[in-house]
């Protein structure tokens, strides 16, 4: 359907973790694709399988305490399930990841420039001096103000924003494929938060790089993105062009997420919360699993709810989804 | 950087004065919690009264303690450790003569407890929860509860008395024959080293699994870099602050304990030194023992502080 | 018994609030800030890291006392009073902080911790409260079976809720929201807003809210202070600093919060502020702002910008205030004219 070859596609990622009490399924049928270039928000919140989803397309989910099913092809090649040398040669250099907490994802002991230089070196034999210059190439690139200087900086003595660049930087410096951004700036203040995001939208097109942008921050996808994959416990439940799915969301808790923004609401208003709680891993509902939350539920609604498609390129997982009409930013 | 090291080696000294001070009062204080006197001891038993006193006029032990200790010191700050009540021979002299025995065992457990402790820190940690790990943090809990001196019994009885490997007692020095010196050395110094050993795999285990759990180390993978790199690279920096930590602390303890080793092993070290004249109630050795102890275990602890500062640039900035 | 003019719950006059930070040095978390909150308003403080707004905060109840200034509640300054007096005065004034986990005791059942306020106080009889914990669970949304559970069984949501109940508990007049929603999820975070409007109308309370979320403290808020390295940078009804701020750093904060809007409906320029936030501990000359400022003159460094009212109760510090050509509503709230033509 898609022109393009998908640089990353997803099919029927299914995650696991071993607990005391058995296996315990975090999450299922997680099928989406990126192309190349593009950027695609993933939306959800806490314990939806974000983060976790994220982590697997890394191969970064401790294998003695986690299971993997389905595939994710990059490029064609299915990481799953791949020896775990050659998934090594790939991260840092056709995939990379940065995390929400700049200061703790820095080794403090070694220099920016030190963790810049050692990424380039893994998978490039470059020498020092080669290594060097392209890493203060790397810290200019996101925008830090003297990089000759910052190249020897350690973390601590850089500022939340600036760390955050740096780790930008590591992330870019061997230019991956695809950049997997997992909440880059829940730690920072909003004023530094859109410096980030510039300095993202600008790599990328700068890079020609794909990004997956994990968030919970609707508003930032928006900003960010033009695809936007939804995640309800475990499951995605909607997927779509960005515009599309702010004007016209498919699925109940899309709607749900949207309406409940304050800053969208008529100030001073009650906002439109969607009630009861997101369910714990393991008190997963049969059936649709937004069900018990959902003010459209219907008998239907417990039966297992497979993926419709939403021409031109969207999708739902909700069978009800041509006979309610819900609302989104705008109405 | 190097006035930077400096001003901290500067503070440092000036913070070690307070604490030599209380060192010095504190063995002064204890010593006259001992009952029984000197004077009696040094005229022997059948000696009168009057030969006591005058012994202890000569000694200056019929000064108020104060007085003593006053005289004392400033003959410790000129490096004059005063003269053994029972020997006459000055203490400095007699300490310095027995350091290198004691030093010699003290630094060969401390070699032991590094090159065996690290290792087992590091195969513990990498296989957290494993059967080597079991093993390991079992063994290690053992080493910690196992007295000294009984592990130094059982080493004589087993190695030098049963196999006949290694000398029971006694010591060489380390300068004429260094074969002979190390020989004697190995199992006191095996005895010592055995809570090193134990502590040191410990620390540095549990120092190890927090760093590779921790979220840099997470990036470290997500950047691709192999195993063994993330584990000797980023893994042992980031435990050398805790290795170093531990490895002063060990230092103290083995200091401490040749008392009874060197007993056990009849070394004629500063251990067995300190114990001979606490006996007999030679005050001016034991002082002067102890204080020259202090002052090693005030250098060491420096020397971890300014290694310290080396290692970890966030302290470089206090 | 009152005069003419009502009290302010709540007034601050030039509160400076100082903290040493070794070698002589003092950082002025808050510096010179006069503000006066009335009866029955949700007064919204907003700003980033750094600008003031949590320690400002714990200065209103108490929990921080001025270097400099004053605090006076309700015309009372509370630290002319006995230290028994100042306790129970104590009460009215009441604070809900951001991480519940830290404010409940984990060994504590639910409902101990919301009756342990009335235990402390000790004045009911030990049945009352129990009563009105029980009573306050409910209003709070939750159901009585948490009674007996303990923090870690309950959801972040549901713990804010049991923090809220604490504190109502003693039958507060004021209550300072330190980014109270902003660890919640957004469905969860609504929850608890419509839920703290309802009691506010319930209970007559007055609400401080501090946040660094401009869509929540616009969305609650009847007036909002913004604050910047520890000073207020401008000051006034929520919908005028929301749609027409004076203060380049207001134009900035809005500009940058990101909306989830369509491409056409969004703000198609945006302000980045450039560089890096100024130390506390050595602020910039004259305006703290003019390293950031992308209308900076030569006489930002040399004057402090005066305390200014632009509109009716609109104030700034700005040299330039109401001269400058900020970002116009148009094009910081593109949606809402959009909104508003569609009825």
């Amino acid at each position: 359907m898609a022109a393009a070859e998908p640089l990353l596609d997803v099919r029927d990622l299914g995650i696991a973790f071993r607990t005391g009490g058995g296996m315990v399924q975090v999450t299922r049928e997680v099928s989406f694709s990126i192309a190349p270039g593009e950027a695609v928000g993933l939306v959800g919140e806490s314990g939806c399988g974000k983060t976790v989803t994220g982590l697997a397309l890394m191969g970064l989910l401790p294998r003695a305490t986690s299971t993997v099913s389905g595939q994710v092809l990059l490029d064609g090649e299915n990481l799953v399930g791949m020896a775990p040398r050659d998934f090594r040669r790939r991260r840092g250099s056709k995939i990379s990841m940065i995390f929400q907490e700049p200061m703790s994802a820095l080794d403090p002991v070694f220099t920016i420039g030190e963790q810049i230089s050692e990424t380039l070196r893994t998978h490039h034999p470059v020498s020092r001096k080669e290594a060097r210059e392209r890493g203060i190439e790397a810290l200019a690139k996101v925008g830090i103000p003297e990089p000759t200087l910052r190249y020897d900086s350690y973390p601590h003595q850089l500022s939340g924003g600036m760390r955050q660049r740096a780790m930008i930087a590591i992330a870019i410096v061997c230019e991956p494929r695809l950049l997997i951004a997992d909440e880059p700036t829940t730690a920072l203040d909003v004023t530094v938060q859109a410096q980030i995001v510039d300095v993202l939208g600008d790599l990328c097109s700068r890079l020609g790089m794909a990004m997956l942008f994990i968030t919970h921050d609707l508003g930032l996808v928006a900003e960010t993105c033009s695809r936007l994959v939804t995640m309800y416990a475990g499951e995605v439940i909607e997927q779509g062009a960005i515009d599309d799915v702010l004007r016209r969301p498919r699925h109940p808790y899309t709607s749900g997420l949207l309406r409940s923004l304050p800053a969208l609401a008529e100030r001073k208003s009650r906002l439109p919360a969607i009630a009861g709680r997101v369910p714990a891993r393991g008190e997963i509902p049969p059936g649709c699993r937004f069900r018990p939350r959902c003010g459209f539920a219907e008998p239907p609604c417990e039966a297992e709810q497979p993926l419709h498609a939403i021409p031109p390129a969207g999708q739902v997982r909700c069978c009800r989804h041509d006979q309610i009409a819900l609302a989104g930013v705008l109405s | 950087m190097s006035m930077r090291t400096l001003l901290l080696v500067g503070s440092r000294l000036v913070q070690v004065v307070p604490v030599l001070v209380l060192a010095t009062l504190a063995i002064f204080g204890l010593l006259q919690l001992v009952p029984g006197d000197p004077a009696a001891v040094i005229a022997g038993e059948t000696a009168t009264a009057e030969r006591i006193a005058q012994i202890r006029q000569m000694l200056g032990l019929d000064l108020p303690v104060w007085q003593q200790y006053l005289h004392w010191l400033s003959g410790a700050v000129r490096g004059d450790l005063s003269t053994s009540l029972i020997t006459g021979v000055p203490v400095l002299e007699e300490v310095l003569r027995r350091l290198p025995n004691t030093l010699l065992i003290v630094f060969m457990a401390l070699a032991l407890s590094v090159a065996i402790g690290v290792p087992l820190g590091i195969l513990a940690a990498t296989n957290v929860d494993g059967r080597i790990d079991r093993l390991v943090t079992s063994t290690a809990s053992l080493g910690v509860a196992v007295p000294n001196f009984w592990m130094g019994m059982i080493l004589v009885g087993f190695f030098a008395l049963g196999l006949g490997w290694f000398p029971t007692t006694g010591a060489a020095s380390l300068t004429q024959e260094p074969l002979r010196a190390l020989h004697h050395a190995t199992l006191p110094a095996c005895a010592l080293a055995l809570s090193g050993i134990a502590e040191i795999t410990r620390q540095l285990r549990s120092a190890l699994i927090d760093v590779l759990s921790s979220q840099y180390v997470r990036t470290l993978h997500a950047k691709g870099l192999p195993q063994s790199k993330i584990l000797w690279r980023h893994g042992l920096k980031n435990v050398s602050l805790t290795l170093l930590t531990v490895v002063g602390l060990v230092f103290n303890r083995t200091l401490g304990a040749t008392v009874a080793i060197e007993a056990v092993f009849a070394i004629p070290g500063t251990g067995s030194l300190v114990v001979a004249s606490a006996t007999n109630k030679d005050f001016p050795v034991v002082q002067g023992v102890v204080f020259v102890l202090v002052l090693i275990v005030i250098a060491c602890n420096l020397l971890i502080d300014l290694l310290y500062a080396a290692l970890d640039p966030r302290m470089s900035r206090r | 018994m009152t005069g003419p003019a009502p009290q302010p719950m709540i007034a601050a006059e030039e509160v400076g609030i100082h903290f040493p930070v070794g070698r002589g040095r003092v950082l002025k978390a808050v510096d010179g800030v006069s503000l006066a909150v009335m009866k029955g308003e949700t007064f919204g403080v907003i700003g980033e890291s750094g600008s003031g707004k949590t320690t400002l905060g714990r200065a209103m109840v108490c929990l921080e006392k001025p270097s400099a200034g004053r605090i006076r509640h309700a015309g009372t300054d509370p630290y002319a009073l006995s230290s028994r007096e100042l306790r129970r005065h104590r009460r009215q004034y009441q604070i809900v902080f951001q991480d519940p986990n830290a404010a409940l005791n984990p060994r504590m059942s639910i409902i101990d911790s919301i009756r342990e306020p009335m235990d402390v106080a000790a004045e009911l009889p030990r049945a009352e409260r129990e009563e009105r914990a029980r009573a306050l669970m409910e209003r709070v949304g939750l159901s009585p079976d948490f009674a007996r559970r303990y923090p870690h069984e309950l959801s972040g949501g549901q713990k804010q809720r049991v923090c809220i109940a604490r504190v109502l508990t003693l039958r507060p007049s004021v209550i300072v929201c330190d980014e109270a929603v902003s660890a919640l999820d957004v469905s969860i975070q609504a929850d608890i807003l419509n839920l703290l409007a309802e009691l506010q109308q319930e209970f007559g309370l007055t609400y401080v809210f501090i946040t660094h979320n401009l869509g929540v403290v616009a969305h609650v808020s009847d007036r909002i202070a913004v604050m910047y390295l520890g000073r207020i940078v401008e000051l006034g009804r929520t919908e005028d600093v929301i749609e027409r701020p004076v203060h380049p750093y207001t134009e900035a904060l809005l500009s940058a919060e990101p909306v989830a809007l369509p491409a056409d409906l969004r703000p198609n320029k945006r302000i980045v502020l450039e560089g890096e936030l100024p130390s506390p501990v050595s602020p910039p000359s004259g305006c703290r702002f003019r390293t950031r400022c992308r209308f900076v003159q030569p006489l930002c460094a040399e004057q402090e910008p005066p305390w200014r009212e632009s509109g009716a109760g609109h104030w700034s510090a700005c040299h330039f205030a109401g001269e400058l050509h900020l970002m116009s509503n148009a094009e910081l709230h593109p949606h809402r004219n959009v909104a508003e033509r569609q009825p």
